[in-house]
């Protein structure tokens, strides 16, 4: 019954160790076990290919840079947790646009009451802004923004992300008629608000 | 004339631009807390289970006991007040009919002593025991004739 208590906890510690050192190192590149998104393409690289993108379509979406990059992370970092899953679908770009759609709706609330706070102290809010976006550019996603949720999201994907509506329509788990129908509603209502700014327009 | 459709195609195109001028998106690292945390339960029960059980067992007092003598009638004596069964939880047995006797037996000499030497006690024990001849201010003078007298007042003592 004589047992050494020093060898049985340097066993644990060993055992820790190799354990903390198997989990270290599968996150490294070219690993067998690197997390992989589109038919063994390794997180990374998927980030640093699409990434641009995700920040420019959270931008349309939320409207302010620092939400745009929190925005993407969070998106970035549920499919990273979901990679099991999301590494066995045909188009994981669809599944982390869906995930950043879906959460920029919060996210739209929060900046709402944020820009009450920064109005109250009258701060400028350009600091937010992507840099080289014309003003009336930032008016026309600024519009876009205020539509209905899923409105909001068509049009930002069709014009910024250059979708067709089958791509839409799998990303937003809708139907092409349901896409459509969101495209053509978003579209007369921002032609009104254009023709009441005073825009010169022709509709499409 | 530019078209909804334009502004639409010209807003897009400058995010798009303005976008890619941007700083590469970094992957997140995620901070495993919740597999640390579950690991480290994991070895704090470990180490409770298997350490402990072992520290315990190892102690001085437990050494005293070999394994031949667990379950083998009687291991220790119950008159020890901190003796401990080897079979079974650490505990200290008391015997308690021990106790149950010491305590009137310190009780009754605690009581006893009191008694002896408390000092105003001592004080009246004293007094009764002084013939009272002897605090009498004025003496018989021994004489011929009361000689008898005399010594059969310094005899008396005071009825204890």
């Amino acid at each position: 019954m004589k047992t050494c208590p020093r060898s049985v906890v340097s066993n644990v510690l060993l055992v820790w160790t190799v354990v903390m050192d198997r989990k270290r190192l599968s996150i490294l590149p070219g690993d067998p076990d690197t997390p992989e998104v589109r038919g063994g393409e390794p997180f990374e690289s998927y980030v640093h290919r699409d990434g641009k993108r995700l920040l420019g379509l959270a931008y349309t979406l939320c409207g302010s840079r620092t939400a745009a990059d929190d925005l993407v992370q969070d998106a970035l970092l549920a499919a990273y947790q979901n990679r099991d899953v999301v590494s066995r679908m045909d188009n994981p770009g669809a599944w982390v646009r869906r995930v950043l759609a879906n959460r920029s709706v919060s996210v739209v609330r929060r900046r709402i009451s944020e820009a009450r706070g920064l109005a109250r102290l009258a701060l400028d809010r350009e600091v937010w802004q992507l840099p080289e976006v014309a003003a009336e550019s930032e008016w026309i996603w600024r519009e876009v923004r205020r539509l209905p949720k899923r409105q909001a999201q068509v049009t930002a994907l069709h014009y910024y992300d250059q979708l067709s509506m089958s791509e839409i329509a799998e990303i937003l788990e809708f139907s092409k008629t349901t896409v459509n129908a969101h495209l053509r509603r978003a579209r007369d209502t921002l032609s009104r608000r254009l023709n009441s700014r005073g825009g010169t327009h022709e509709d499409a | 004339m530019k078209t909804l459709e334009d502004h639409l195609n010209q807003a897009g195109e400058e995010v798009r631009r303005a976008s890619s001028q941007l700083l590469p998106v970094r992957a997140p690292e995620p901070h495993p807390v919740r597999n640390r945390l579950i690991a480290g339960v994991g070895v704090a029960a470990a180490i409770g289970a298997v350490v402990l059980p072992l520290i315990l067992v190892n102690l001085p007092a437990a050494d005293q006991i070999s394994p031949t003598d667990v379950g083998q009638g009687e291991v220790v004596l119950l008159k020890d007040p901190l003796a401990v069964r080897g079979n079974d939880s650490p505990e200290p047995v008391f015997d308690t009919s021990n106790l149950g006797v010491e305590v009137p037996m310190l009780e009754s000499r605690k009581s006893s002593t009191e008694t002896l030497c408390t000092p105003s006690a001592t004080a009246s024990t004293s007094s009764r025991l002084i013939p009272t001849a002897v605090t009498s201010k004025n003496p018989p003078t021994p004489s011929a004739t009361n000689t008898d007298t005399w010594f059969a007042v310094t005899s008396s003592w005071v009825d204890v």
